[in-house]
């Protein structure tokens, strides 16, 4: 914001306009892997923009909490999305591709990093992934993937499971979604 | 009688055993519960309630008041409620379902049992008189005792408000309705009654306020006529319906919080008819379905709430409805993703394609002839007191 133009002495800065895609900035993940990215589409990760904005951006940018191949997949959602020309109907397909066939671990990690980078379309859309995964499984399956252990009592459990049973009673769908 | 508290905003009315080592490292996630509540919002209702069995930090995470509110705001699916009222001849029958209503328009049916007081699970019949952010209000009775409860559908959970004293040879024609004051985080159910069902004078109003009354409070007569058929609707702590006296007809509205009458502004220029119109929440704004054209009907929604400039309207033909349609029976409910509108008709669901005039039967569900109509439904996933909640526990292995 009103910092953008606290430059370090002694750098050359382009015009505002030219800057963001000639510039490429190098992103290092928390084992070590460094990746280069133009600044227009590290970016639409606010985190990232208000390090650049705040001049953290001078040489590499370690971002700690994220492993190699999930900064990989970050970027690779981000080039996308940078691209010229790409139209939204070809972001769309490109997002549903995306996180298709994506391991639920993955998704985990594609969230986390998502978050962490705040990167706004991409939280949405794994997040929805995430949610249309967990329909129609047992409870042991989101303990085993959530990697969760149940700290309630068996009593307690059998209890909570009558208060429930309607739940678990047949379904009439007309569509399947 | 045990006081009892009801506060949705409360988090620490959860029962002893819940939170007795609700610690947050107790039950170690894959994901930050900031994560975990933005991806349950897209979850359906059944799907919620199973997450609630996951671990505690889990259910203390859905059963918050905040996280129901933000379901209630967020979530893709539409919910509505079809009551099933069961006479005293069928004791077996679904008392509910829910319909959970998708983006694209898909609809699931999913049956629910209503948790009755055990001296009340047989021999007696009930209707599912109103419903009003995520509860329902019960009547049950059998002749000369008639007793409303206060349910939460989908915890099961059920508050017995006091039995009115009547005497037998009392003919008057009584009407209960609910409304919720987020301002006083409570539901207060009015009670109405008549002479008869020929005389529409009331001769008393009496208010009852869910978790803190006692008893019920007389209110003197704040309202002048009454008509059976006015629906009524709680929308940002008031209930609002068509009220008629002398010839005159306005929108009337009963603070919650405050206990008064008051009205609000109908759409300018419109003349207000009641055998024709009635109030609706569509999209979760006071809306008036209108159908004094007999060939069309046409919707009036308050976009901003109390700003009488705020209304606008959307006119459908009655001659894109099928003919076995009473247009007088449409309820609208919601406006889909793709811009059709959904109405209740009795126990069915349309939806109306606005851009190729057509409607269409969602559901199909073959609907028994008891089911009465639907109504709209916002679940809450929290628990409605802490000492029913023990109650209801206690009694279950009974």
């Amino acid at each position: 914001m009103a910092r953008k133009n606290r430059n370090p002495v002694g750098k050359n800065v382009d015009p505002e306009a030219q800057k963001k895609k000639t510039r490429t900035l190098t992103l290092k993940s928390s084992d070590g892997q460094e990746f280069s990215i133009s600044e227009s589409a590290a970016v639409l990760s606010i985190a990232i923009e208000n390090m650049v904005e705040d001049d953290c951006a001078g040489g590499v940018i370690p971002l700690p909490l994220v492993d190699g191949g999930t900064l990989a997949r970050v970027i690779t959602y981000l080039n996308k999305h940078a691209e010229d020309g790409a139209s939204d109907e070809e972001k769309r397909k490109f997002d549903e591709e995306f996180v298709s066939g994506m391991e639920m671990g993955v998704l985990f990690d594609v969230v986390l990093a998502a978050n962490y980078l705040d990167i706004r379309g991409l939280l949405r859309e794994v997040r929805r992934r995430i949610a249309d995964r967990m329909k129609n499984k047992s409870v042991e399956w989101v303990r085993k993937t959530f990697h969760i252990e149940s700290d309630f009592t068996p009593e307690e459990e059998e209890q909570m499971k009558k208060e429930f049973a309607w739940a678990w009673e047949g379904v009439d769908s007309d569509v399947d979604d | 009688m045990k006081k009892r508290r009801i506060g949705r905003k409360n988090q620490n009315q959860e029962a002893t055993w819940r939170t007795a080592n609700v610690v947050s490292d107790s039950c170690v996630s894959a994901l930050p519960s900031s994560l975990l509540r933005e991806i349950f919002v897209r979850l359906p209702v059944v799907v919620v309630m199973e997450c609630k069995l996951v671990c505690r930090a889990w259910y203390k995470l859905v059963s918050e008041s905040s996280f129901t509110d933000n379901y209630g705001r967020n979530s893709p699916f539409t919910h509505l409620l079809l009551p099933m009222n069961r006479g005293t001849a069928d004791t077996t029958s679904q008392l509910l379902y829910l319909l959970e209503i998708s983006e694209n328009g898909g609809c699931i049916r999913r049956p629910i049992k209503l948790q009755l007081p055990g001296r009340m699970k047989r021999r007696f019949s009930q209707f599912v008189v109103g419903s009003c952010s995520g509860l329902l209000s019960l009547s049950i009775c059998k002749p000369g005792v008639e007793v409303i409860c206060v349910s939460n559908p989908l915890t099961g959970e059920c508050i017995e408000l006091p039995e009115h004293e009547r005497d037998r040879a009392d003919k008057s024609f009584v009407l209960y309705k609910m409304g919720f004051s987020p301002f006083m985080d409570k539901f207060k159910v009015l009670r109405i009654s008549c002479k008869s069902w020929n005389d529409s004078r009331i001769e008393e109003c009496e208010i009852f306020t869910v978790g803190v009354g006692e008893r019920w409070r007389s209110l003197g007569n704040p309202f002048t006529r009454l008509c059976f058929w006015a629906d009524w609707i709680s929308l940002n702590g008031a209930l609002h319906w068509i009220a008629q006296d002398r010839g005159s007809v306005w929108i009337s509205t009963f603070d919650l919080a405050e206990e008064k009458v008051g009205r609000i502004s109908h759409p300018p220029g419109l003349e207000l008819d009641l055998s024709t119109m009635n109030v609706a929440l569509f999209r979760n704004q006071l809306s008036l379905v209108d159908c004094s054209v007999p060939s069309q009907i046409t919707i009036w929604t308050m976009k901003e709430y109390a700003i009488a400039s705020s209304w606008s309207k959307d006119v459908i033909l009655r001659s894109w409805f099928p003919p076995n349609v009473h247009v007088n029976k449409l309820i609208p409910v919601e406006r889909l993703h793709n811009g059709d509108i959904v109405f209740g008709h009795c126990a069915d669901l349309i939806s109306f394609n606005v851009k190729q005039k057509k409607c269409c039967k969602i559901g199909g569900f073959g609907v028994p002839r008891i089911a009465s109509r639907i109504m709209t439904y916002a679940p809450s996933f929290g628990s409605l007191t802490e000492d029913t909640k023990e109650v209801q526990w206690s009694t279950i292995n009974v």
